[in-house]
């Protein structure tokens, strides 16, 4: 029976390495976040005519699209990225260097780009000019390079409503900040009456004058958002005062929550943009591999059907949509015909490198049934030259067959493994197949050459268990290995175009499109260690409070009732509380605190996002707190409430003093937690990167610019881009330093009542 | 017995509390005070959660369905007449939405509902832009059902379905580019026709993720199988290699550097910031060992590196709760070490070790950061097959089903996004209640 419970999930296993070499059949899309609804619109419609299965589309930026789709040639790789902005010339070498070389770009129309505000407040109507000096940093104002005075709109111009100034513009990471800096800010600089003179001026020349023109202020007016439109509308809920940046087709699909401003005069719409009455704009893109044409079913098809007039044409889905169509989308759909026409053609060679991988299930299966027939035969043969006389081995019948078992299947496997992971190229080779069958038969043999009645069959398995559980332990060291292996090479190609110095000592986080950005660390560290300190603050006190209760007061049905309910709020998914953060406790603190004591008007803070990672921390801290207290001894307790001491003053005085080294391992892992956080701070702590001590103020974190610069539209082989590598690791390390740190308390300072 | 001490009649009766008792009482009961509110803050936090996802959610549950009749006619469904499934497969989705169309304006003919200012187009825009797709896989599959008059089920509009749950209003239509105030009056109309009714929806459990212009028809089928297949996985793998790690760190390991060194390791793991691990699972299964993107079995392999040290150390402990007595009277029998720790101590941590196993896997099924790198933030509309297939097929996982949900520009999308929460709650909940039983139900106190 024991060997059935080994061989059954092994033969599992194999079977599923066996189907893992299927061919892929559906197109994979993978990138632009903005491109991803329309390329699900078109995807589903695809699905439902054409008879292939529906392509799967992934978000995750441009940057990340373009990365994987540039990852080389073959199933394993994307067939179509979405961009929302060209491909970079850079980006086409790495390409080429992976062996992508033919690249069909398709470009499928336009986004419009819309400023609304909240639908119940007054209607807008913006000249580029006016945002510019909202925005700016420094504006000038009779001549003179300021910095921003402007706090209400009607300041800039009396036409515009009597409003505060508060503005929601998409993170740096997007593309749409680009055009956002290119088609309004430095429009509106330059528009603006002498603007350019005096900034030239004062700055030293015409660049350094362009580049102060977009450089947007910091004061909290203008709130990078680097989520999607979803997270700045719900920042409009938050705040009516809000203005927001949006994409055409977002707006329209909200036209009961939002009003669109005029730009210059002109109300976007897909004809104003089409037409370029409205100025601000971008091109979307896909590119198609062309090697793939021929290799995944349906893809040239899923590119055609795209530029149908069923879809792309007036009145079909994309354009109902909000895409503003292409004027040029018959040229496009002529170029794609052709390359389509042309790559369909070699097929049949490379697709026949899939079924290459097949062979690798089948010496797993080999060994494992050569494992299965020497468990049997072994046993069996210790027992026949015995007679069958158990007591005349020197270990019980089973451990025979485990031993001959043993030594055929785990140096085989642990081979294999090896080989895989030294060459994933080479799986399924016939070499590997025949070393790993080869390994296999002489452990047989050898195991089943040993098997005499006075051999010590028991002693030999339990070595081999022991290095079972060995390896099975080090898997930990194997993980943290990888995890530093992923990110170093990176992280070093990050530091040979950033300086280290200027990473870990800047004292400015500010990403740009163009490079020359200010990459420093050190206003995330001090953000993420602002809010985890706030966390701590809330939750050590509540779980520690709520541990002691539930362990020394509670009663066995409070308790039975209470440990469960707290415990659940570490399951409930963080993004519940990052929603939490945003709509409900972000303008509870602003118009109650922040506001009244005139600290702030934010309603992303520290604050918010630490408060609420505090209620999320507060089972970590008493469920650990509340075992480690009752795991003090009874007898301590026992004797200083018989000396008469209250039940309180047992606590304080004996328990918790016992408890302490554990208790701060508690805490200690609570905070390496708070520091790891994403989605929390990313909705409610905002995303500016800001050395600050006014706990009201938005800051962000390293793990949300982790997550953001991996998933924007910046040219991938950018530091813009790395930089989320060299964050990885540096919050690797810390938390490394932490538990270590943790782990040395807990050690030095345990008390052992044993 | 005369030496026993005479209470001084000064100091009063004994039932008087002297100041420093009744400052001691009340520093006790203050004491206890705290803890209550603290208690009492996180029960609070809760309810207040679960209370607002609840609010928001529940009507997800829920879907307006209309009933129509609608013509098959032939001169447009199938030109050539002779019923050739291949032939009629040419007529698209975009030939089929006119039908719809035409069928509400004639059920509004028949049951005279007369709306000024609406025209045929408009009225159509009450059924889903998934209905034509199910006329047309219904004709196709049905050829013979050409030329006459069937009726359908057909799912209503997001909007409409929106103005059934209240979402939607008259005033709020007049701002809305999407659905005008006629609109709601013609859907107000059918549904006092018995035509068009609000009921349960199964659909949003089984069905696939839809896009963007079809937020009614959206369901949560494919990550819910998605988030089965990675448990299975984690499981397949964490469950053996956990306790495989908890048995020799507990039982066997020396107290040697290598052991430090690993237990530094598996301490730091369990709080290494998830989206790191997301990171590792790009790098190591996707980019180098070449296995598929998007596939359940990645996203269950980051998850087991995620979650193996959060086994491994409710697990230790359970091992470690097992008496000693226990392991000497094995011994002291005969029994060798490795059959001491495999026939004694590992069946009584056994529940201990499940209960931490649940709890570790509770926590994997909610985890979304580290997916959203290793393509799992996916549109996936075809279901992946049974495992061990599906395992490398696409799907999504239902933490980031949500989160994609919130990044969707229909308003329709927040109100599917709560009842995914209420969904993966529920899942979280049953997970949970299991640990609770089996520590209950098993677990002995020595």
């Amino acid at each position: 029976m024991n060997l059935a419970k080994l061989i059954a999930p092994a033969i599992l296993l194999a079977t599923t390495f066996c189907t893992a070499a299927q061919a892929r059949e559906q197109v994979q899309v993978a990138g632009s976040s903005t491109v991803l609804p329309y390329a699900t619109i078109v995807a589903e419609a695809f699905g439902e005519n054409l008879g292939f299965p529906t392509p799967v589309v992934e978000s995750g930026g441009s940057s990340a699209g373009l990365k994987r789709f540039c990852e080389g040639v073959g199933e394993g790789t994307i067939d179509i990225a979405n961009a929302s902005r060209a491909i970079r010339e850079k980006e086409i070498a790495e390409c080429a260097a992976n062996g992508v070389t033919e690249i069909v770009e398709v470009r499928i129309g336009y986004d419009g780009i819309v400023f609304a505000s909240s639908a119940g407040g007054p209607a807008f109507a913006f000249t580029p000019e006016h945002w510019w000096r909202a925005l700016a940093a420094e504006v000038v104002v009779d001549g003179q390079v300021v910095p921003n005075p402007y706090t209400r709109w009607d300041q800039i111009d009396p036409g515009l409503p009597s409003q505060e100034i508060q503005a929601f513009v998409p993170g740096t990471k997007h593309g749409t900040r680009e055009v956002f800096e290119e088609k309004v800010i430095r429009a509106g600089c330059e528009a603006a009456l002498d603007a350019m003179a005096a900034l030239a001026a004062a700055k030293g020349g015409e660049d350094a004058a362009k580049e102060a023109c977009i450089a947007l202020r910091t004061d909290g007016r203008s709130v990078d958002i680097d989520g999607d439109y979803t997270e700045t509308m719900a920042r409009i809920d938050a705040n009516p005062d809000g203005i927001g940046v949006f994409g055409l087709s977002f707006y329209e699909n909200n036209t009961a929550k939002l009003q669109v401003a005029t730009m210059s005069g002109v109300v976007p719409t897909t004809a104003t943009i089409a037409s370029g009455e409205y100025p601000v704009s971008r091109p979307l893109y896909f590119y198609v591999k062309a090697a793939h044409l021929g290799l995944i079913p349906g893809l040239g098809d899923y590119a055609e059907f795209f530029l149908s007039d069923d879809v792309a044409g007036p009145g079909g889905p994309l354009e109902t949509y909000g895409l503003v169509a292409d004027p040029a989308l018959a040229e496009t759909r002529a170029q794609v015909a052709a390359a389509v026409a042309a790559g369909a053609a070699p097929a049949g060679e490379t697709s026949a490198a899939a079924p290459g991988r097949l062979p690798l299930a089948w010496p797993l299966l080999a060994v494992l049934s050569l494992a299965a027939l020497g468990f049997v035969v072994s046993r069996g043969r210790a027992l026949a030259a015995v007679g069958g006389d158990q007591r005349k081995l020197h270990s019980l019948p089973n451990y025979y067959g485990w031993h001959t078992a043993l030594l055929t299947l785990v140096p085989a496997l642990l081979v294999l493994a090896a080989w895989l992971a030294l060459a994933p190229g080479a799986a399924g080779s016939t070499a590997q197949a025949a070393v790993a069958i080869g390994l296999a038969g002489l452990g047989f043999l050898y195991g089943l050459g040993r098997t005499a009645p006075e051999f010590r069959a028991r002693k030999a398995v339990e070595a081999g268990v022991l290095g079972l559980l060995i390896l099975a332990a080090s898997i930990a060291i194997v993980t943290t290995a990888g995890i530093v292996l992923s990110m170093l090479f990176e992280t070093r190609s990050f530091f040979t175009q950033y300086e280290w110095t200027r990473f870990f000592f800047n004292t400015t986080w500010s990403p740009q499109f163009r490079g020359n950005s200010e990459l420093g660390i050190l206003p995330l560290l001090w953000g993420t260690l602002y809010v985890s300190f706030i966390a701590l603050l809330v939750s050590v006190p509540v779980g520690l409070f709520a541990a002691i209760y539930m362990s020394e007061y509670a009663g066995p049905r409070f308790r039975a009732v209470a440990k469960p309910a707290i415990e659940i709020l570490a399951g409930i998914p963080t993004i519940v509380y990052g929603l939490f953060a945003l709509i409900t406790v972000g303008p509870l603190l602003r118009d109650y605190f922040a506001q009244p004591l005139g600290v702030g008007a934010s309603s992303s803070s520290v604050m918010t996002a630490g408060l609420v990672m505090g209620i999320m921390l507060i089972p970590f801290v008493s469920s650990l707190s509340d075992d480690i207290i009752n795991a003090v001894p009874q007898a301590m307790r026992d004797g200083s409430l018989g000396l008469g001491a209250t039940q309180s003053e047992t606590i304080r005085q004996v328990v918790l003093p016992a408890a302490l080294p554990g208790i701060v391992g508690a805490v200690l892992l609570a905070a390496s937690r708070a520091i790891g956080e994403t989605m929390i701070v990313v909705l409610g702590a905002g995303a500016a990167a800001r050395l600050d001590l006014n706990p009201f103020e938005a800051m962000t974190t390293v793990t949300v610019k982790i997550v953001s610069q991996l998933t924007g539209d910046t040219d991938f082989a950018s530091p813009e881009t790395l930089v989320a590598f060299a964050l990885g690791l540096t919050l690797f390390a810390m938390t490394l330093g932490l538990n270590v740190l943790a782990l040395w308390i807990v050690r030095r300072y345990r008390e052992q009542y044993e | 017995m005369t030496d026993m001490p005479v209470r001084d009649p000064a100091r009063g009766s004994l039932f008087d509390l002297d100041a420093r008792t009744r400052r001691r009482n009340a520093a006790e009961a203050r004491f206890k005070l705290y803890g209550l509110i603290a208690v009492s803050v996180g029960i609070v936090a809760l309810i207040v959660l679960l209370g607002s996802i609840l609010a928001n959610g529940a009507s997800a549950f829920q879907q307006t369905f209309v009933v129509l009749e609608v013509e098959l006619p032939e001169e447009r469904l199938d030109k050539a007449g002779n019923r050739d499934p291949a032939e009629m497969a040419k007529v698209s989705t975009f030939g089929y939405a006119p039908l719809i169309a035409e069928a509400v304006e004639r059920t509004m003919a028949e049951q005279d509902i007369a709306i000024q200012g609406i025209s045929a187009k408009q009225a159509g825009e009450i059924i889903s832009k998934e209905a034509p797709g199910q006329l047309r896989d219904f004709v196709l599959s049905n050829p013979e059902a050409v030329g006459s008059t069937v009726t359908f089920e057909f799912l209503a509009a997001g909007r409409i379905d929106g103005f059934m749950k209240g979402r939607v209003t008259p005033e709020s239509a007049a701002r809305d580019q999407n659905v005008s105030p006629e609109q709601l009056r013609v859907a107000a109309a059918f549904a006092e026709a018995g035509l068009l009714e609000k009921r349960f929806n199964l659909g949003f459990i089984t069905g696939a993720d839809a896009s963007d212009q079809r937020p009614e028809a959206a369901g949560l089928g494919v990550a819910i199988l998605g988030s089965i297949y990675m448990m299975l996985v984690v499981l397949v793998l964490a469950l053996p290699i956990g306790v495989a790690a908890s048995i020799y760190l507990e039982e066997f390991a020396p107290k040697n550097r290598w052991t430090d060194l690993i237990e530094v390791n598996i301490s730091n793991l369990a709080a290494v910031p998830s989206i790191v691990f997301g990171i590792l699972g790009l790098a190591a299964f996707i980019n180098f060992a070449g296995l598929p993107q998007s596939a359940p079995v990645v996203g269950g392999l980051v998850l087991t590196l995620m979650t193996l040290p959060r086994i491994i150390i409710p697990a230790r402990a359970a091992l470690n709760a097992v008496p000693p007595s226990i392991r000497d009277a094995a011994l002291g029998v005969g029994a060798s070490k490795v059959q001491t720790v495999f026939h004694h101590v590992l069946p009584l941590a056994a529940p201990g070790i499940l209960t931490g196993l649940i709890i570790g896997l509770g926590q994997a099924l909610g985890e979304t950061a580290p997916l959203l790198l290793i393509g799992m933030v996916a549109f996936v509309k075809d279901y992946p097959a049974a495992p061990p297939e599906g395992l490398f097929d696409p799907a999504s996982a239902l933490p980031v089903q949500i989160y994609n949900w919130t990044q969707r520009a229909d308003p329709a999308f927040v109100e599917r996004a709560s009842g995914a929460i209420i969904v993966l709650l529920i899942f979280l909940l049953a997970m949970n209640a299991l640990a609770i039983f089996l520590r209950r139900r098993f677990e002995r106190r020595w």
